[in-house]
């Protein structure tokens, strides 16, 4: 065995990536339609919490009408909530018809899927120790523990549900799970493994995020005000986002330009309060695209509302693109949607670039006076033409995404 | 994928590290059982800030305690690694825990069991502990969990043409979950992987096989085949026998029915 010598933190150079079909189903309803118009009139999702027999004093954003979703008989060992949500996701902006016709141009087994969760469907699981047997605690029989709890249930359904062969798994860093996928099929893409590869999120519901973030004392008794200099937390919510991305650009009206990756190494629950490892995040997206901060026009941010994420974010933001950066949060329309945290940044930024606008904050009424960035609170008429978002979850993981139209990074 | 292991570390079925497996992977020993509520004693924590000695649950102990031995081997230093942490099931204990709590009339989760249920809590604690800031990865695909991070750690040294930690970990359930989802052994198996270097080191080459009909390989010892076969980690297990004795090996990791990776070791 042979000693290799350690390296400088570099971002490998991995490629750009076309990405040719897109969808997200959030609390503003299914598809990308109901959230533009959503973002456009300025009309919240979120709502009192009223999931379940869940006694919390918060808002949080559901997905309506899942219970009535039904899956294909044959994969009916996959039926929780979290694949209600993947299924009602797929049915939406014609995405698995481009699905199909990617299987044509490359072959089913070209094509991977890896998705981002953090909890998966643990809620059947939850909701089955309910039932356990009052003398032998045994659960209810069959769990089908592989389908739907399990990490990897989501990304399983929608390689069935699709007709794919690719390698998938999924991918779990809590709330930046479905920005670090981009990043895993840009590997997938760069070793020839894969010519395709679905990625995106998919994150419902459950007793465990509700009333752990509660425990964490980080629900907002309303709807969340990011970025608010009163915010008092964050708001729940479910959402289900896929991507398409191919090595081919040619046919793509949207490009992958960068991932960012980094750890924090601070705390389990708590960002770092300078956003060290945000900051790296950001930069290391930038390296990635060789793109300058200057030609960012806009980020989405992670801007969960609670205190110290929006604080270490602003901070973050004015070391890599000095004061007066262009950002918003969109969490105030969708909550936070958690491990679709990621792709629902990332099909909001999109659908400002296709559609000439900027989404202001929602619910914010006064900003915090010790921010620096262009923390916009109302809409702009001027769209985006590069943008980036970001993701941060538990554990002090980070991912920023930047992407925006191909000739703006040729 | 050309590449090569520089540090191993292992812990579980009743071994302590890596040299005690090499042995009795080398003698023909058998592995032995340590149940769950045992498993504490056995792992190496003291390296963790005392606050997160504190919290951390057994698996962040158990992939951790694999990891401190595969950088020392490789005699690098853990903050330059990115991180890929591949377990099929995460934390069990504290997931059983939080479904039964959440199940009471007055339904609660602690703040410490709710950060100590997310999928990285392992890397999380790690990189605090070492202090590293590389991208970290935690993944899972059930039973072909240890394929897929072998793959994912694989093309990150690859692209990043540098040295990758790599660990697969699984806890057993406690019960009722057991029953729904057997994993019958704590098993953590941490690598350090690398590009290839040339004619230096042994060789270890992954390719993704189109069709597989060769099946699962098995392993000659029953008992080693067991767990193997009742843990997702073990499913390295082959390719841990064929470095310690020197041998080329060829097999299939099944990433599902019909395809895996090809994967081919030859000793230097």
């Amino acid at each position: 065995m042979s000693v290799p010598s350690a390296r400088p933190s570099l971002s490998p150079r991995l490629p750009q990536l076309g990405i040719t079909a897109l969808t997200a189903t959030t609390a503003a309803g299914p598809g990308q339609g109901a959230l533009l118009d959503a973002l456009r009139d300025r009309r919240g999702a979120l709502a009192p919490c009223d999931f379940l027999d869940v006694d919390l004093p918060t808002w949080i954003g559901r997905v309506a009408d899942l219970e009535s979703v039904s899956l294909p008989s044959d994969l009916g060992d996959y039926d929780c909530r979290n694949n209600r949500l993947a299924e009602l996701g797929l049915q939406q902006d014609g995405f698995a018809e481009a699905v199909a016709a990617a299987v044509q141009r490359h072959g089913a087994e070209r094509i991977g899927v890896i998705l981002g969760t953090s909890t998966s469907g643990i809620l059947h699981t939850e909701l089955a120790f309910r039932e356990r047997d009052p003398e032998t605690g045994a659960l209810p029989s069959p769990l089908h523990y592989a389908t739907t709890h399990e990490l990897s249930s989501a990304p399983r359904y929608v390689r069935e549900r699709l007709g794919l062969k690719g390698p998938i798994y999924a991918v779990s860093t809590a709330c930046s799970s479905s920005g670090k996928v981009f990043a895993s099929a840009q590997r997938l893409i760069a070793t020839g493994l894969c010519d395709a590869v679905v990625v995106g999120g998919v994150d419902s519901l459950c007793l465990t995020t509700l009333y752990g973030f509660a425990s964490l004392e980080l629900t907002s008794t309303g709807p969340c005000r990011p970025g608010d200099a009163t915010r008092d937390g964050i708001s729940i919510g479910e959402a289900a986002g896929f991507a398409l991305v191919e090595a081919d650009r040619a046919e793509a009206a949207l490009c992958l330009f960068g991932v960012g990756e980094s750890v924090d190494a601070h705390h389990m629950s708590t960002p770092h309060p300078e956003g060290r490892g945000a900051q790296l995040a950001m930069q290391r997206a930038l390296d990635a695209a060789s793109l300058d901060p200057k030609s960012v026009d806009y980020v989405n941010l992670h801007g969960t509302a609670s205190r110290v994420n929006d604080a270490a974010e602003d901070r973050a933001l004015e070391s890599v693109f000095g004061p007066g950066q262009v950002c918003s949060s969109t969490k105030g329309w969708t909550g936070h949607t958690l491990g679709a945290a990621g792709i629902t940044g990332l099909v909001t930024g999109v659908l400002a670039i296709e559609h000439g606008f900027l989404p202001g904050t929602l619910n914010t009424e006064q900003l915090d006076p010790t921010f620096t960035a262009d923390y916009l609170l109302a809409n702009r008429d001027k769209g985006p033409t590069r943008v980036m978002t970001n993701s941060f979850g538990f554990g002090g993981n980070n991912c920023s995404l930047l992407f925006g139209r191909p000739e703006e990074n040729a | 994928m050309k590449l090569s292991i520089s540090g191993i570390g292992f812990v579980g079925a009743a071994m302590a590290d890596w040299s005690e497996t090499r042995d009795a992977l080398r003698t023909g020993a058998e592995p032995g059982h340590m149940p769950l509520a045992e498993l504490g004693r056995a792992l190496n924590a003291d390296r963790l800030p005392r606050t997160e000695r504190r919290r951390a649950g057994k698996s962040t102990r158990l992939a951790m305690t694999a990891c401190w031995q595969a950088v020392e081997a490789a005699g690098l230093d853990p903050a330059t690694l990115p991180m890929v942490f591949a377990s099929s099931t995460g934390d069990t204990e504290v997931l059983s825990q939080s479904c039964a709590s959440l199940a009471e009339p007055e339904p609660m989760i602690s703040p410490i069991r709710f950060h100590n249920s997310v999928h990285n809590a392992a890397s999380g604690y790690w990189s605090i502990s070492v202090g590293a800031q590389e991208p970290a990865t935690a993944i899972a695909a059930h039973n072909e969990t240890a394929a897929v991070g072998l793959l994912e750690a694989a093309m990150q040294a690859t692209l990043g043409n540098r040295p990758v930690l790599l660990v697969v970990y699984d806890l057993p359930f406690p019960e009722p979950m057991h029953q729904a989802e057997p994993i019958s052994e704590p098993l953590a198996i941490a690598l350090v992987i690398q590009p290839a270097q040339d004619g230096d080191a042994d060789q270890l080459t992954l390719e993704l096989a189109a069709e597989t009909d060769r099946g699962d390989p098995g392993m000659a010892d029953p008992a080693w085949e067991r767990l193997r076969r009742e843990v997702p980690a073990g499913r390295l297990l082959p390719l841990l026998e064929a470095m310690v004795r020197g041998e080329p090996c060829e097999f299939p990791l099944p990433l599902d029915e019909t395809r895996g990776l090809d994967l081919s070791y030859q000793p230097k």
